[in-house]
């Protein structure tokens, strides 16, 4: 029987509502998007993927935003953020998952950033949990008493004192106090776009804020003072364009990796992302390069277009009023217009992948069913290779001359309670390593038995001590 | 279904032959890759019976022939008499199904030639024509490794035809009780039937040559024969003949368990009784009390096995 709790998945519920609660809920879209991003590449078996998207779900941040400077710079800081929080969350969790000893350790950079620093203490809830949840998910399908290690309270005590360390330095509502736009470049703050105020502006015309009203307001006016109207409506239009065939290519790229496809061009994809978001930004910069001369800190060390200042305009405030195209504002945007095609082709070169595959059902179609047991194929000899792995960090190595039988027979020896699911696992991957057979639901089984085998040792070796002394 | 007709097979077998089933195997999987067997043994281990047993089960024409020095290869071959103003052939005792060479060594090495010679061509050739041998053809040589004395040693050319070389050993235990219990009344061999046929038999065999063998156990037993022509103590090692008996082994070892593909494990089986009579150790690594079978355990325990890394 398996033993899948209700009170775990509460828990894993639990873990995100404390993610939301300790990010700022600007940055609440981006986490919605990783999470989701993060279950799609989980269920199409592409763990090592999330690495290398998750510096997507941040790009929302762009979305409306205004060619200042500032506001430039807090998208900016808030893309690298969230980015950062999910790519150090996802490599935390995927490691844990390997059976990693301290898997922790991938979130001590999130130290650095004080309110985000829960995030240190969610996952450490989350190993905690996790630990936990394998141990009483193994312990029902032994049909044992549930007995949990020294391991699990004691991450779970941690747990709990670093979020309250982390509550009393910043208070969860922290959140909805966020500065606006043009004090969120300072260093350490917590540079995120904050939500729409509605206060009313000095200087009619002139945009300050980094919200999407504010850049309505100012978008509205420009078309009075801003030669260029075009150039803006071009810039967002690029933008939406860029964002659509990202979302586009990626559902299309899960697609295909899930049906063990080859990506031949679908690992360009964060290539072309970062072309684009290069570009865009050149173009902004010099664009808003008028802020330049009034802004303070960081902004003041950007690099100007040669011959590019005689254009501009400075308004009241220090904001910019005409926008300057100059050729490093043109490269900038025609490289993000060329990262944008060369993504639609990937994506158009994607889908053409998926639209060869017949529409008739997968029995009937011999390649489609070739397609999806060279998937399974795979994911039945990645799920043994894990087995060998963990096995090993357990002080059990396969020797170079055992063969899967004879190695899972030793193994059976020093756990006979998991002999049946050894030789199970065993016999799963023969099919696939000599035979060339596999089908989806063994791979779901192969998968499954990888991950539980080994914690039965862990289980055992903790539980008596005396196979270790026997291994010793 | 090889499986099945397999688990019939031994099970009527081995209503003779007690606590044998390993040996039974090895056999069986030597008649399904068309091959011949050396049996090897002290005298009385059950040799003859497994053959007869073996026989009587396949449905297959049975003939016994006792190797002594005065034996003609025509005593096996047979020969043409002249009869009504022609020639007629009479066939020897080689043309039948499952051929019994008791005490192979015992024969002139002529003689042993004449067989081994039908053995591998699956035919005799007399006076310029040739007779083909019937199918399926087995033979289970026997051979007395204590009495040496007038015996001709089987040359390792000759020893080379042999697909494998089985050894029975004596019974164990509970099984040699069993015995006496079963043979008290009446030999059980005279109430054995055929549970399958000699088309049965020929269809086997051509579903073993079928079985896969991935690339990954192409390169393992290539390795596996290759590390026997350089280790240490060894004068001849496998020839490539033996690594065609060696995966064709392999093979019928993986559909006796059902499965279509080689794994390594059939590999392992089949080198002690594919390899083992083939190696020929030197005189210094004898007296160091080394066996064809302890080099053979070293070579598979540093021939790495094709598993994920």
């Amino acid at each position: 029987m398996r033993f899948q709790p209700v009170m775990v998945q509460a828990q894993w519920a639990l873990v995100l509502i404390f993610s939301f609660l300790a990010l700022p809920k600007e940055s609440w879209p981006g986490l919605v998007c990783g999470v989701i991003l993060f279950w799609a590449l989980w269920r199409s078996h592409y763990r090592e993927g999330f690495a290398w998207f998750s510096s997507l779900p941040g790009l929302y941040h762009f979305l409306g935003v205004e060619a200042t400077q500032e506001s430039l710079l807090a998208a900016f800081g808030a893309w690298g953020l969230v980015s950062f929080g999910l790519l150090l969350l996802s490599l935390t969790v995927s490691s844990a998952s390997r059976g990693a000893r301290f898997p922790v350790l991938y979130l001590l950079p999130l130290i650095a950033l004080r309110p985000e620093g829960y995030l240190l203490g969610i996952v450490l809830l989350i190993q905690s949990l996790w630990t936990l949840t394998r141990e009483a998910s193994l312990s029902g399908q032994l049909g044992r008493r549930w007995v949990t290690t020294p391991k699990a309270p004691a991450g779970l005590l941690a747990a709990a004192v670093v979020l309250a360390a982390g509550a009393s330095l910043a208070p969860l509502g922290i959140a909805t106090d966020s500065p606006p736009p043009s004090k969120v470049a300072e260093p350490g703050a917590h540079a995120v776009k904050p939500p729409a105020p509605a206060e009313p502006r000095s200087e009619p015309g002139l945009p300050e804020g980094g919200n999407l009203a504010s850049s309505k307001r100012a978008r509205a006016v420009s078309t009075q003072t801003n030669p260029l109207p075009l150039l803006d409506i071009f810039i967002q239009v690029t933008l939406a364009l860029a964002v659509l065939v990202l979302g586009i290519a990626f559902v299309l790229a899960v697609r295909a990796r899930a049906r063990g496809q080859p990506l031949l061009r679908g690992h360009l994809m964060p290539l072309l992302v970062a072309s684009f978001g290069l570009g865009m930004l050149l173009a902004w910069f010099q664009l808003s390069r008028g802020d330049a001369g009034a802004a303070e800190g960081p902004v003041t060390a950007l690099p100007r277009a040669p011959g590019g200042s005689a254009d501009q305009t400075v308004a009241p405030g220090g904001s910019s009023a005409l926008p300057v195209l100059d050729a490093s504002a043109v490269v900038g945007l025609l490289a993000a217009l060329a990262a944008v095609v060369v993504l639609s082709a990937v994506a158009w070169s994607l889908a053409r992948q998926l639209k060869k595959e017949p529409s008739h059902p997968p029995e009937a179609s011999p390649r489609r069913g070739e397609g999806e047991k060279a998937a399974s194929a795979s994911r039945i000899r990645r799920a043994y290779q894990q087995f060998l792995r963990l096995m090993e960090q357990r002080g059990y190595p396969r020797t170079v001359y055992e063969s899967p039988r004879e190695y899972a027979t030793r193994l059976g020896k020093h756990s006979p309670a998991v002999h049946a699911e050894l030789h199970e696992l065993t016999g799963l991957y023969e099919p696939v390593r000599y035979g060339g057979y596999a089908d989806e639901a063994q791979a779901e089984r192969a998968e499954r038995l990888a991950e539980l085998v080994p914690d039965a040792f862990s289980y055992t070796l903790d539980a008596t001590g005396d196979q270790q002394r026997e291994k010793a | 279904m090889i499986q099945t007709w397999f688990h019939k097979l031994s099970s009527n077998v081995e209503q003779v032959i007690v606590g044998k089933h390993e040996e039974v195997r090895r056999v069986v999987a030597t008649l399904l890759t068309g091959g011949h067997v050396l049996l090897e043994d002290v005298p009385g281990t059950g040799k003859t019976t497994l053959a007869r047993a073996l026989a009587k089960s396949l449905g297959l024409e049975f003939r016994r022939v006792q190797f002594t020095p005065d034996l003609l290869p025509s005593d096996l071959t047979g020969v043409y008499v002249f009869r009504q103003g022609e020639f007629e052939f009479r066939s020897g005792p080689l043309f039948t199904g499952l051929l019994l060479a008791d005490e192979l060594n015992r024969a002139t090495p002529k003689t042993q030639s004449a067989l081994l010679e039908a053995m591998a061509e699956g035919q005799v050739t007399l006076e310029g024509h040739t007779h083909p041998l019937p199918r399926p053809f087995l033979v289970i040589a026997t051979q007395n490794p204590i009495e040496q004395e007038g015996t001709y040693r089987l040359p390792e050319a000759q020893l080379d035809r042999f697909t494998a070389r089985v050894r029975l050993g004596y019974p164990e235990g509970e099984s040699e009780r069993e015995m006496l219990r079963r043979m008290r009344q009446a030999s059980p061999l005279d109430e054995l039937r055929p549970v399958t046929t000699a088309e049965a038999v020929l269809e086997a065999q051509r579903a073993v040559r079928k079985v896969r063998v991935s690339p990954e156990m192409e390169d393992y037993l290539l390795e596996v024969v290759a590390a026997t022509r350089k280790a240490q103590g060894v004068v001849l090692g496998a020839s490539p003949r033996a690594a065609l008996a060696l995966e064709r082994f392999a093979q019928a070892l993986a559909a006796l368990e059902g499965r279509d593909y080689v794994i390594p494990d059939d590999l392992k089986d089949a080198v002690f009784p594919v390899l083992g009579h083939r190696l020929i150790l030197s005189y210094e690594a004898r007296l160091e009390g080394l066996t064809p079978e302890s080099v053979l355990h070293v070579i598979l325990e540093r021939v790495p096995v094709p598993v994920e890394s």
